[in-house]
């Protein structure tokens, strides 16, 4: 029997045709409903007359009755709907269109553009639902996301945040290291700088004693 | 048919934009956000998906089931929404 995880998108494709089945594109997220499709196919042709009749458990399979009350965003519902069905599935898998004309016609009705697969079964299967958590479909990147520029220009800054604490603490030492050693000299340091400094300190004994004969 | 809700005829009256997922028909907060956490904010990359499956009623339908969990009412107003959408502006 052939395995239809083993094939290629292009023999799934043949394979599907086979049984009458025109897929569409076979890509990453169609990947897997198409196998599957070809899985229910493959088991249907290959058995045709196990399987017990079970009107009851099919209507239940697409009955509303327990899903109305306006529930189109209702939580609870969900998980508790899926679990009963998912028994009554597991029994009205495949079964022969003309044992089954009653609840066919009701499908049939629902369902008026469905393609007719050639064992008559328009019933999807139900897996549970953690199936749908399970599904790595989406979660091809998982690592680009925190790598954003954002985060990156982020972490970039955090790792810089301590050092420059540092860089600025080692700045006033040093500050105030050269003004102690200033200081303590003896002879003034012959620079630019000490020359303006002597040359700003006689400008203010200039001004004060100016200002001392305006005012005496 | 069954009538179609509110939120199915706001839906199909005009493009749908970027209008978030839990715009469709079908699809509330629990599915939207579960939906969204697959990658699939908004409605129109469900529409792709819807699209890339040659708008197919069953497959949709299951792979509405896989990834979200919607019960059948909830799959079938999804489509719904979309296939009237899709003959109105696609």
């Amino acid at each position: 029997m052939v395995e239809p995880g083993f094939l290629t998108d292009d023999q799934l494709k043949a394979k599907l045709l086979q049984y009458g089945v025109k897929a569409g594109p076979i890509v990453a997220t169609t990947r897997v409903l198409y196998e599957k499709k070809l899985k229910r196919l493959l088991e249907g042709s290959a058995q045709t007359t196990q399987h017990k009749v079970n009107g009851t458990g099919d209507a239940g399979l697409y009955s509303d009755c327990e899903e109305e009350d306006g529930m189109e965003e209702d939580e609870e519902k969900d998980s508790e709907s899926a679990l009963p069905l998912s028994e009554s599935n597991s029994l009205a898998e495949t079964t022969k269109p003309e044992s089954r004309e009653p609840v066919s016609d009701v499908l049939s009705e629902m369902f008026p553009n469905a393609e007719k697969t050639p064992t008559g079964i328009f019933a999807t299967k139900r897996r549970s639902i953690k199936g749908a958590a399970g599904r790595p479909v989406q979660f091809k990147y998982p690592e680009m996301l925190p790598l954003s520029p954002t985060t990156l220009e982020r972490q970039e800054i955090q790792q810089r945040r301590v050092p420059l604490w540092v860089q600025l603490v080692v700045f006033l030492l040093v500050l105030s290291l050269l003004y102690l050693i200033y200081c303590s000299m003896d002879e003034p340091l012959s620079s630019p700088v000490s020359a303006l400094l002597g040359g700003l300190e006689e400008a203010a004994h200039i001004c004060s004693s100016y200002a001392t004969d305006i005012i005496s | 048919m069954s009538s179609t809700s509110q939120k199915h005829k706001d839906f199909v009256a005009e493009p749908m934009g970027e209008k978030s997922v839990m715009a469709l028909a079908g699809i509330g907060e629990v599915l939207g956000r579960r939906l969204e956490e697959k990658g699939f904010d908004k409605a129109y990359v469900v529409l792709g998906q819807f699209l890339v499956l040659k708008k197919d009623e069953e497959l949709f339908r299951e792979w509405l089931k896989d990834t979200s969990g919607a019960n059948s009412k909830q799959q079938g107003d999804c489509y719904g929404c979309l296939k009237e959408w899709c003959d109105s502006f696609l």
